[in-house]
């Protein structure tokens, strides 16, 4: 049958309809397809990820085992360098990598692995909390990230010692290593002596506090307000200003809004003066903002009683000399702590049993005295963090613990006893986090010795990990 | 038909076991919640999870091998205890065996007065027992246990089963 002009090209329409729905129905299918395999690798690597953060923690778990067995010190926060964007491999590929460290908790008595595992781009963070105990838990006696000097004299009979609790710890060297060397006769420590340690890490101050909420957290590095908005350090120098703007005018507004004490660039000191001034007084109203009860511009000496009775904090943005102290802060307990953008150093340090004085300096910390027992030593405690150097020049004796981000030098003065130099651990116990002094800044190095994880086994004093994925 | 009767028999004994253990472990270790308190470490917060593991017990309780906090009643099918954020005075947290309008039975949990939630994925259970390690005021031991009819064509109607228990381990401090 022929058929009528009207139905002419018919089939051509049919089959390019048809041949539509077939080519909807087979984009749908790889369309689905597609989204399936996406999806169920997503799932892999997530899956994988967490497995290589449960890596990372089972390895942190046996590096603490293995301290407590050789009855070592642990320096908080743990964080070793070959726990670090650790890779694991299998038949030639890379699965993923871990990082792993341990931190205290703020609870007493309890520490955390915090284990990250990434698979191609996936990350899964693992917590797991245990209980530890420890016969004593302070800041690190003496730690610096650079190299540090101890040096005794001699002249005639008389000596003029250098004594030091351990452990002594430095990412650098150590002069001398080992405790009374003949080539250092007057340098005495008691306890480890610890050079080029790759777990010790300078404290930063890029931290905020969000006052709704009542927690810390940590900030982007340039981000001195914390606001999101920072120039990035291009040139790579340690600092930003405007030659990392390239001229651009929002960056340059941002470098501006970021530069807390206007030199023209953005760097870790601007990070310390917000640190304090503002994240630290406005967690804990210490009136140390520009403009408080407790802020002071320019160069300060204080002497007896300059510090207001009931002051727990100052804020210096200049040198601070203490001139003369040799009175102790009594007959009240008094906790003071003194920051200095600039330079702390104290000819005399004396306080009573029940004081505790910190100091925290952006550059040096230096102290000079005599050591003359209950009349001029520092009977209570005295913790020191100096974000550069830490000098201890002629005597005197002090409880506490001591770190500085640059070198740590103690060199005994004039040859005789009262310049004998003792560096004595801290006597108060931080095993209570809220004995912990406040004005120390974050990550400060503490250590527990001897350490022992909490048993795990099924009887009266087990105590079981708690593991939970973040 | 082979593959329809292994289904049959083998699927009520899964579901069991998965029952079982869903509601095993969501009593002791629970989801992350921001009622159960956070840790901060490095500055980061995280949040805790609001099972029993970890719970808190009073002074008094850690020198004493018979603890009355947490507080186990009803025979043992309830359990009101603290975490760490948790006020001292009272116990105000609970898991317990209960059951909805068509007789389901499932474990809930009720956070002070607030309305009380099924433990999601614990719906079928049978029971569950809560119960102190005579000796031990650390410990508390969990059994839940589940059972289904099973009605097949080859065989006569069976109970297939499940029971798990674990120890729960209070804050040792």
């Amino acid at each position: 049958m022929r058929m009528s002009g009207s139905k002419k090209g018919f089939a051509i329409i049919l089959a390019l309809a048809l041949v539509t729905i077939f080519l909807l129905i087979g984009s749908a299918i790889v369309s689905i397809s597609c989204g399936e395999i996406i999806q169920s690798r997503n799932y892999n690597d997530s899956a994988c990820a967490y497995y290589m953060a449960v890596a990372g923690a089972e390895q942190m778990y046996a590096r603490l085992r293995n301290i407590q067995a050789l009855n070592q010190t642990v320096t908080w926060p743990l964080r070793p360098s070959n726990l670090r964007n650790v890779s694991i491999q299998m038949d030639g590929s890379t699965l993923g990598t871990f990082t792993v460290t341990a931190e205290l908790t703020g609870q007493t008595d309890e520490f955390a692995i915090i284990s990250t595992g990434a698979a191609n781009g996936r990350t899964v963070t693992v917590t797991v909390k245990y209980g530890y105990s420890s016969t004593y838990t302070n800041g690190v006696p003496i730690g610096s990230i650079g190299p540090m000097n101890f040096a005794g004299r001699r002249w005639f009979i008389f000596t003029s010692r250098v004594y030091a609790d351990g452990p002594i710890e430095s990412a650098s060297t150590i002069s001398p290593s080992v405790s009374s060397p003949n080539s250092s006769p007057y340098v005495q420590f008691n306890g480890d002596v610890v050079p080029n340690m790759t777990d010790l890490s300078r404290p930063s101050f890029w931290y905020k506090y969000d006052q709704s909420t009542n927690s810390w957290s940590q900030k982007a590095v340039y981000d001195t307000n914390g606001d999101g908005q920072f120039v990035s350090d291009i040139d790579n120098n340690g600092y930003v200003d405007a030659s990392d703007c390239a001229g651009d005018p929002i960056k340059l507004a941002n470098l501006n809004i970021d530069d807390t004490n206007n030199d023209g660039r953005v760097d870790n000191k601007d990070a310390f003066i917000t640190y304090y001034t503002v994240e630290l007084n406005t967690a804990n109203n210490l009136g140390i903002n520009p403009g408080g009860a407790n802020y002071y511009s320019g160069d300060v000496n204080l002497g007896p009683y300059s510090i207001p009775t009931g002051v727990s904090m100052i804020f210096v943005d200049g040198d601070v000399n203490v001139v003369f102290n040799a009175q102790k802060w009594w007959p009240a307990a008094s906790d003071i702590a003194i920051i200095s953008t600039e330079d702390i150093t104290i000819v005399q340090p004396v306080n009573g049993s029940d004081d505790r004085m910190t100091l925290v300096a952006y550059n040096n910390i230096n102290t000079g005295g005599i050591n003359l027992g209950d009349l001029a030593d520092v009977d209570g405690n005295m913790n020191v963090y100096a974000n550069n150097n830490f000098n201890a020049i002629l005597g005197g004796s002090t409880n506490g613990s001591i770190m500085a981000g640059g070198s740590t030098n103690v060199v005994t003065g004039l040859p005789s006893f009262l310049f004998n130099r003792d560096l004595n651990q801290g006597t108060d116990s931080w095993s209570d986090p809220t004995r912990k002094p406040v004005g120390l800044p974050p990550n400060y190095p503490t250590i527990s010795r001897p350490f022992s994880i909490k048993s795990e086994n099924l009887s009266s004093t087990g105590y079981k990990p708690r593991w939970q994925k973040r | 038909m082979m593959g329809w009767s292994w289904w049959n028999e083998v699927a009520p004994t899964t579901e069991c076991q998965r029952i079982a253990r869903v509601a095993l472990t969501s009593v002791m270790t629970g989801i992350t919640d921001q009622s159960a308190g956070t840790d901060v470490m490095n500055f980061i917060t995280y949040k805790r999870r609001l099972g029993l593991d970890w719970s808190n017990r009073t002074y008094a309780d850690t020198q004493n091998l018979t603890f009355t906090t947490p507080v186990i009643s009803e025979a043992g099918r309830r359990i009101d205890f603290k975490l760490e954020p948790d006020p001292t005075a009272s116990n105000i947290r609970r898991y317990y065996l209960s059951q909805d309008a068509n007789g389901v039975k499932g474990i809930y949990y009720q956070y002070g007065n607030a309305a009380a939630q099924l433990v999601r994925g614990t719906a079928g259970i049978t029971d569950i027992m809560f119960e102190a390690v005579s000796g031990y005021a650390n410990l508390i031991k969990v059994t839940v246990s589940a059972q289904k009819d099973v009605r097949t064509m080859r065989t006569e109607m069976y109970q297939a089963a499940a029971a798990y228990s674990d120890y729960v381990f209070l804050r040792n401090i």
